[in-house]
């Protein structure tokens, strides 16, 4: 029988259950790493549990953390302990070994002892040091695993180098402050102790470092920055950055010592690497006064530098003798020779003077000098009072300080020493300070009349716009302040014995500056701005001189300027000159654009004033003071430009006058040519631009020779010049026509005009007068050739007094034709006046009944001649103007 | 109960293009593969992998999450630490999301795999439509789980200051990802008709 194949599942095994597998043995082994590496425990008592965090407080040795706490336990035999369990990493061995000792290092601040302050900010932990050094060794020790932890850290055993003590007065370095030695650190401080004589500082030097501590090291204290304030002025000295934190102690080692073999020995810190020198070598000053010594404040002085101090002063009452015991400093103990001489400054108040003037302020001292490079030491010497003899020629330097000068300083000049200073005192006669410098012999010629003398600091920074300034004189004058002497003119006469002497190089360079020749100008001004000594004054961008000087007129409250032109550029300064500042950068933005206005690199830092001549030859008298404008535009409004325009050649050139009522008002300053017409440009002084409206007349006026009179004879010097006459209008233009004759006087005047026409002109001319009943009522104007050409129109000013005279059907003749009259009755001469013979002249009749008033511009006929009724008329008219005063 | 399903029917769904035909087809008739009624060996992959998940939840929770090195100390915290660490601070949302999605969700998912798988073993019929809800239910909910490692990696990438304070991932971060991701797998793998087959041979 057949039978169907029965098809089951053939139950395997998936492959599927392969991952759970795997999850089974990762996860089985995660975990088992996990706990492996946990490692075993040791347990540590300590007094308190100050810091102690279970599974955070870390066990560190050398850096590196290897375990930490994972419990926390009091201890039952005595409660007041804490017991901590402290699971070390796996990987880090010897940990339990007897004699290995554990401590807490936390902060401690009391007040013998400062330590751990690193551990504020990472917390506390717990300390190892192995018993032995060698790791071999370390394992092969016995195990342990129970310790007392102890009170604090051991000494570093593994940290090779060597420790010894220093003993200072007070506390001022830190622990943990570098330890240096020519500014590399080599150790530090490990401890700070108080002890019953002051502080032991405990210093640590690196093994490598060790050889540099002698015998005979000093130490003295680095503290940081060092201000030091005396009258002799303000010292900043800092070392090392680090000790400016935390203090800092330096060494300094004589190569040639032995080695410090005794650890024990404690050497001394002293406050300061001066106070060391002043260790070495005491010689003896016998001198017969104590001249008021005191042993902490009076120092010696060699030439100026510090070289030494009092220890000690000693009275001997056998002898009358004083003697001091000096301590001078190493490089200076050589100086002390046979051929040494030691003074005493003191100060001494007489009646007349005051000598002895920076010993005041700091008190006597002894400054000493040697002549010979003598080998021979000496340790005795002589205390004398007066500096010492020195021949030569003595110059005296007045001053208005004292500047710290000390007797003995050099006086140098290009670097060679030539003299010395001797004494300073006050001299109430001339109110001023006076040294007494003594020059060698072989020098004495270097002094002369041209010399300066000027203040040498050892280096001397000005900074300021001009830029940084340095001076730094010679090596020896760097320990030191020195005098200079400057001797431009070698060959000057020599008569001077007294010299000003000035407070430093610069105050030199601007008294040479300025003694060149040029001149000096005062400029006021509201405000200084940022202008300020020395800024520069420009022309067109180039300096030419320079501010020297300003102060503040209290009265005026201005400033005034003093204002220094060197000399090739003083004839550029003149009446119309007008000086602006020029100071930084001035933008003028309108809607033409915009404009950056600046002077010279110079200028925009330090301020500058620059000046504008609009009038080359401008022969008027300076000013005392001339006005600082604020800035360029300001002054032009100083004057306007017009031009004036003709055919005609004249006499006219740059620099001719324009002359307003005798008054000049204003220059030509060019002149040149437009097509045909000449065209000269005219600056007119502002104060008198109203003369410039449309109606103004300009003439040009030379030297004229005419029947009546000569005219202009001032123009045979200086030339042609061109008049002006205002008009009555109130429109100004910039534009004007040059007449070669001067325009009627009545021209602008207020009054009648009218218009008389004639057949020709005969001699009439302008000004011609116009006579009624023979009195000159007005005077011609104007002529022109009539527009028709049949006749002469003439123009009539009459005066407004008499202008009532003049109707509408007044009849007007020419009055100057000498009438004759031949007749059988003789011959009838009649003429107005003598003047009318000569230049002709009009008369005016009104007839009776007269009609109105005529108008302005009323055309009349000039007639030849008058008809004989004419001269019967004889019509009441009144003036009905009360302005007029004629008459009776 | 007595459903129709495609067992019954003789009918098969394609699982990748959705094409109800005939079961006697190797191969789909439209996108040619291959062809069967229910996931082949769901059962026992699905099993495997939710076993390995659960074991590489052990260490997920025992070892350390996240290791906090500041100033030289360094603070392993596990994933309740850090809950607990964050609730104690008042910080309850920051604590309770974290509790939510590495805690509860990683335990709610594995429970309810089981859950459905037993429902399959022990043929409880008329605990299948609860299951399949519940399956549902973690279907979405998943991936979510990977919340926590998102937070750790945040932290290890911006806390790294040197010494003064780094973070860096702890041996569970591995596990807790093994865990969520076979989770996820197992879900995958398991096919929920079966809950219903159940029902239809019972009742033969």
């Amino acid at each position: 029988m057949k039978q169907d194949a029965v098809v089951k599942e053939r139950k395997s095994i998936y492959i599927v259950w392969i991952i759970p597998v795997v999850a089974m043995f990762i996860a089985g082994w995660m975990i088992y790493k996990y706990y492996d590496s946990k490692g075993y425990d040791i347990y540590v008592t300590f007094e308190n549990g100050n810091g102690l965090v279970v599974n955070k407080t870390p066990l560190i040795y050398n850096g590196i953390k290897i375990g930490v706490i994972t419990d926390l336990k009091l201890e039952k035999k005595d409660i007041s302990k804490i017991i901590a369990t402290i699971t070390i990493d796996t990987g880090a061995g010897g940990v339990a070994k007897k004699g290995n000792v554990f401590w807490k290092v936390e902060p401690k601040v009391s007040l013998t002892k400062v330590t751990g302050l690193s551990t504020i900010l990472s917390g506390v932990y717990i300390g190892v040091m192995p018993a032995e050094k060698d790791g071999k060794k370390l394992l092969a020790l016995p195990d342990r695993f129970k310790f007392v932890a102890l009170e604090q850290a051991p000494i570093d055993i593994y940290k090779s180098g060597i420790r010894f003590k220093v003993h200072a007065d007070k506390s001022d370095i830190k622990e943990g402050a570098p330890v240096l030695f020519r500014e590399i650190t080599i150790g530090k401080v490990e401890e700070v102790i108080l002890t019953k004589q002051g502080v032991d500082y405990s210093l640590y030097i690196e093994k490598k470092y060790a050889h540099l501590i002698k015998e005979n090291s000093s130490f003295w204290k680095m503290s940081g920055v060092e201000i030091r304030a005396s009258l002799a002025g303000l010292r900043i000295s800092m070392d090392s950055l680090a000790s400016v934190i935390a203090g800092g102690i330096a060494i300094s080692s004589d190569p040639e010592a032995p080695l410090l073999s005794d650890l024990s020995k404690r050497f001394e810190l002293y406050d300061s690497e001066l106070k060391t020198r002043l260790n070495d070598d005491i010689i003896t000053l016998v001198s017969n006064d104590g001249y008021n010594i005191d042993e902490k404040s009076t120092y010696i002085y060699f030439k100026g530098t510090k070289a030494g101090s009092i220890i000690d002063v000693h009275y001997n009452p056998n002898t009358d003798q004083t003697t001091f015991k000096v301590k001078l400093g190493k490089e200076f103990r050589h100086l002390a020779n046979k051929d040494a001489y030691f003074w005493i400054v003191t100060p001494h108040i007489g009646l007349t003077s005051i000598k002895g003037l920076d010993a005041i302020s700091r008190g006597p001292y002894i400054s000493f000098e040697t002549r010979s490079k003598s080998e021979t030491m000496e340790s005795t010497f002589t205390l004398h009072e007066e500096s010492p003899f020195l021949k030569g020629k003595t110059i005296e330097l007045l001053a208005d300080q004292g500047h710290n000068l000390v007797s003995g300083i050099n006086i140098v000049y290009h670097d060679i020493v030539i003299g010395m200073l001797k004494k300073s005192y006050i001299s109430k006669k001339r109110k001023k300070i006076v040294f007494d410098i003594v020059i060698a012999d072989k020098y004495k010629y270097l002094v002369n009349d041209s010399s300066s003398f000027y203040i040498q600091g050892a280096v001397e920074a000005d900074l300021n716009f001009d830029g940084a300034y340095f001076n730094v004189g010679s090596l020896s004058s760097m320990l030191h302040s020195g005098i200079v002497l400057e001797t431009p003119d070698l060959k000057a006469s020599s008569g001077k014995k007294a010299f000003e002497l000035l407070v430093n190089k610069r105050a030199y360079e601007e008294k040479a500056y300025v003694n060149n020749g040029g001149k000096f100008f005062i400029l006021n001004t509201e405000s200084l701005g940022s202008l300020h000594i020395n800024s520069p004054v420009l022309y067109n961008g180039m300096p030419i001189g320079k501010l020297m000087e300003h102060k503040l007129d209290i009265n005026s409250e201005k400033i005034e300027l003093k204002v220094y032109i060197e000399p090739e550029y003083v004839h550029m300064i003149n009446a119309s000159t007008s000086f602006y500042d020029i100071s930084g950068v001035s933008i003028k933005a309108g809607l033409s654009g915009m404009k950056i206005v600046t002077g010279s690199m110079q200028s925009i830092l330090k301020g500058g004033i620059a000046f504008k001549t609009p009038l080359k030859q401008d022969k008027a008298a300076l000013p005392k003071s001339f006005k600082l404008y604020a800035d360029e535009e300001e002054i032009e409004a100083k004057y306007t430009s017009i031009e004036l325009s003709t055919y005609q050649e004249s006499g006219l050139k740059e620099g001719s006058d324009i002359i307003y009522k005798t008054i000049p008002i204003g220059q030509i300053t060019k002149r040149r040519l437009k097509e045909d017409k000449l065209i000269y440009e005219v600056l007119i002084d502002e104060k008198y631009s109203y003369v410039l409206v449309d109606d103004s007349q300009f003439w040009i006026e030379d030297f004229e020779v005419d029947i009546n009179k000569v005219r202009n004879t001032s123009a045979l010097l200086t030339g042609a010049f061109v008049k002006v006459m205002k008009g009555r209008n109130s429109k100004t233009v910039s534009s004007f026509d040059l007449a070669l004759k001067a325009p009627a006087k009545t021209l602008n005047k207020e009054g009648l005009r009218v218009k008389v026409k004639a057949q020709k002109l005969s001699s009439l001319k302008v000004g011609s007068p116009v006579f009624y009943r023979q009195i000159k009522i007005g005077s011609i104007e104007d002529y022109a050739l009539s527009k028709d050409s049949k006749g002469v129109d003439l123009r009539l000013f009459i005066d407004p007094c008499y202008s009532y005279l003049v109707r509408e059907d007044s009849l007007f003749y020419n009055a100057t034709a000498m009438g004759m009259d031949v007749s059988l009755f003789g011959v009838k001469i009649s003429t107005e006046t003598i003047s009318t013979m000569i230049h002709g002249g009009i008369s005016m009749v009104t007839p009776e009944n007269p009609s109105t008033p005529a108008l302005s511009m009323h055309e009349f006929k000039l007639h030849n001649e008058p008809k004989e009724k004419w001269l019967e008329y004889n019509p009441e008219l009144f003036n009905d103007n009360s302005s007029c005063t004629l008459g009776l | 109960m007595n459903w129709k399903t495609d067992l019954s029917e003789g009918k098969s769904l394609c699982h990748i293009c959705n094409y109800l035909q005939d079961k006697e087809n190797k191969r789909c008739l439209r996108c040619a593969e291959p062809l069967h009624q229910r996931r082949p060996q769901s059962l026992a992959q699905t099993w495997g992998y939710v076993l390995a998940a659960t074991l590489f939840l052990i260490p997920a929770n025992i070892l350390p999450m996240m290791v906090v090195t500041a100033l030289g100390n360094d603070d392993r915290s596990t994933i309740m630490e850090g809950v607990i660490y964050f609730l104690k601070h008042q910080e309850y949302g920051i604590g309770g999301i974290i509790f939510i999605a590495s805690v509860a969700v990683p335990i709610f998912k594995i429970v309810v795999i089981y859950f459905v798988l037993l429902i399959v073993s022990f043929k409880q019929s008329t605990k299948s439509k609860l299951g399949l809800k519940l399956f549902h239910i973690i279907h979405i909910i998943g991936k979510w789980s990977m919340l926590d490692i998102f937070v750790v990696a945040l932290m290890v990438s911006m806390v790294q200051f040197g010494n003064l304070a780094s973070i860096q991932t702890g041996s569970a971060a591995i596990a807790f990802c093994a865990a969520v991701v076979l989770t996820i797998i197992a879900t995958l793998k398991f096919d929920p008709r079966l809950m219903f087959d159940i029902n239809t041979q019972e009742d033969k």
